[in-house]
């Protein structure tokens, strides 16, 4: 593998902005570039625009101006984005009215040994809805949901922040373990410092590529 | 302020859910087996543990707020009384007040500064309790769904604070904050401490609550497994006693990080 190839940004944005309808401003002119086999951490105060940022990144809302580049061309708006995201709150991101199973399994099916490695007892949960678990199970199913082999990039959306620290860590080793093997990418979104030290290889604050002016 | 006055007190509390099998089939899920709390007037007592181990569960018990099919067992005193149905409708939203865990709990249909002020509150308090945590006015006239992660928990302990409560469940209130907000948070709790009232804060945290608590308290599967002092947690591992406490401090991301086998921990332990 030559160089240039290797530091090709995997995904990246070029100078994008976005507003709710004419809102404020909440992203403007902010360009990123994640390189391949990097876990970039991004930290900021809470209202700054890093959960936007993400969803942008996602796919799931679209730049009101500049660009989101995945491997140099857009995200696919069709079949499985390879780009996946771990929410904040993990119960506003599962179907209320979904018993687990099926919300686990929306993508692919699973293996055991993965749901054993998460600590997930499959027996006694996927029968629940999500409000008959805790926080902490719960973000244990997305974090399932999203492994599946089609996807190629990880944006985690302080997603530990409802776990207790031996979860935390018991988690994070597992969700690590698989980005180093299957070369996935890494987006870490947290406030937590040392956490971040530890997880990224590269730390950015948002309110140094962020340019929006007035913030909360 | 007496700091041996006690504000709540639980004793060997349970909770069973009843729940549908197949059919009509019924059966009993316990989730807690034997709790025990004590908040003494002043004091900042931090409950910490794995998740689903019951710590919002107790929160919830203790407001009454449990859904139908929960049956309590044990007993919840209030500044000496039992915390019975009458005794909670006449407290709770008044002197025990709660910071939900979830930030869903906002009402997605009324505007953020309404729902601080709820029914007793003024306009002043509000603009106080704003300004200390960082928040625009402009936040006042926001829907739930126009705030961020952080804001929303910051309206969420925005609530509580500006009410004369005694008694303060907060329930993970730290989640999405920074780390200023986080402790300025914390400063907040003490001073509230410090005037006299009690808080029982349910926390992952741990970083944060060493900050403020005084007490720390485990939990483990629905039993209180361990309790010390917060200056123990401070001192590091060789200070904490109980082998899951230990493992706890281990897995903090500044402490090493170590996710050790839990269960084959407790059996050592037991």
């Amino acid at each position: 593998m030559t160089d240039s190839v290797k530091h090709e940004a995997i995904l990246s944005c070029k100078n994008v902005s976005f507003r709710y309808s004419s809102g404020p401003w909440i992203l403007k002119n902010v360009s990123l570039d994640i390189q391949k086999g990097e876990r970039l951490g991004l930290v900021g105060p809470s209202g700054y625009g890093k959960s936007t940022l993400s969803r942008l990144l996602a796919g799931y809302d679209a730049p009101t101006e500049g660009q989101i580049l995945w491997k140099g061309g857009k995200l696919p708006q069709k079949g499985f984005c390879p780009v996946q995201m771990i929410y904040q709150h993990p119960e506003k991101a599962l179907d209320p009215r979904w018993r687990l199973k099926r919300s686990v399994s929306e993508g692919w099916q699973p293996d055991e040994e993965l749901l054993k490695k998460l600590n997930i007892n499959s027996r006694l949960w996927f029968d629940r809805y999500p409000n008959e678990l805790s926080g902490g199970e719960l973000q244990r199913f997305c974090i399932a949901r999203v492994l599946a082999p089609q996807t190629e990039f990880i944006i985690a959306d302080e997603m530990s922040t409802m776990l207790d620290a031996l979860t935390q860590a018991q988690i994070w080793n597992v969700l690590l373990d698989e980005v180093k093997r299957r070369d996935l990418g890494l987006l870490v979104i947290t406030h937590n410092k040392s956490l971040a030290e530890k997880l990224c290889t590269r730390i950015v604050d948002l309110r140094d590529i962020n340019n929006a002016a007035d913030r909360p | 302020m007496n700091k041996d006055r006690i504000i709540l007190e639980a004793e060997d509390i349970s909770v069973n859910f009843g729940m549908y099998g197949k059919g009509l089939s019924k059966y009993d899920l316990t989730v807690i087996k034997r709790l025990n709390v004590t908040v003494h007037e002043g004091e900042i007592l931090a409950i910490v543990g794995a998740s689903g181990s019951g710590k919002s569960v107790l929160a919830h018990a203790v407001l009454g707020i449990l859904p139908s099919n929960a049956s309590v067992g044990g007993e919840i005193r209030y500044c000496g009384k039992p915390l019975t149905k009458s005794l909670q409708r006449e407290k709770v939203g008044s002197e025990i007040i709660m910071i939900p865990q979830s930030v869903t709990y906002l009402d997605p249909l009324m505007k953020a500064g309404q729902q601080v002020m709820g029914l007793k509150g003024t306009k002043q308090q509000l603009e106080e309790a704003f300004r200390r945590y960082g928040l625009d006015m402009s936040t006042e006239k926001k829907y739930p769904f126009q705030l961020s992660g952080g804001m929303a928990r910051r309206v969420l302990i925005s609530t509580a604070v500006i009410s004369d409560a005694k008694l303060i469940l907060a329930d993970e209130p730290t989640p999405g904050l920074s780390e200023d907000m986080a402790d300025e948070t914390m400063r907040h709790f003490r001073e509230l401490a410090d005037k006299g009232c009690g808080i029982l804060m349910i926390t992952h945290d741990i970083e944060a609550a060493l900050k403020a608590a005084d007490t720390i308290a485990v939990f483990y599967d629905g039993m209180t497994i361990d309790c010390c002092t917060a200056e123990d947690f401070r001192k590091g591992r060789e200070a904490l006693k109980h082998p899951y406490t230990r493992a706890l401090w281990s897995a903090l991301p500044e402490n090493g990080f170590v996710s050790a086998d839990v269960s084959a921990l407790m059996k050592g332990a037991s």
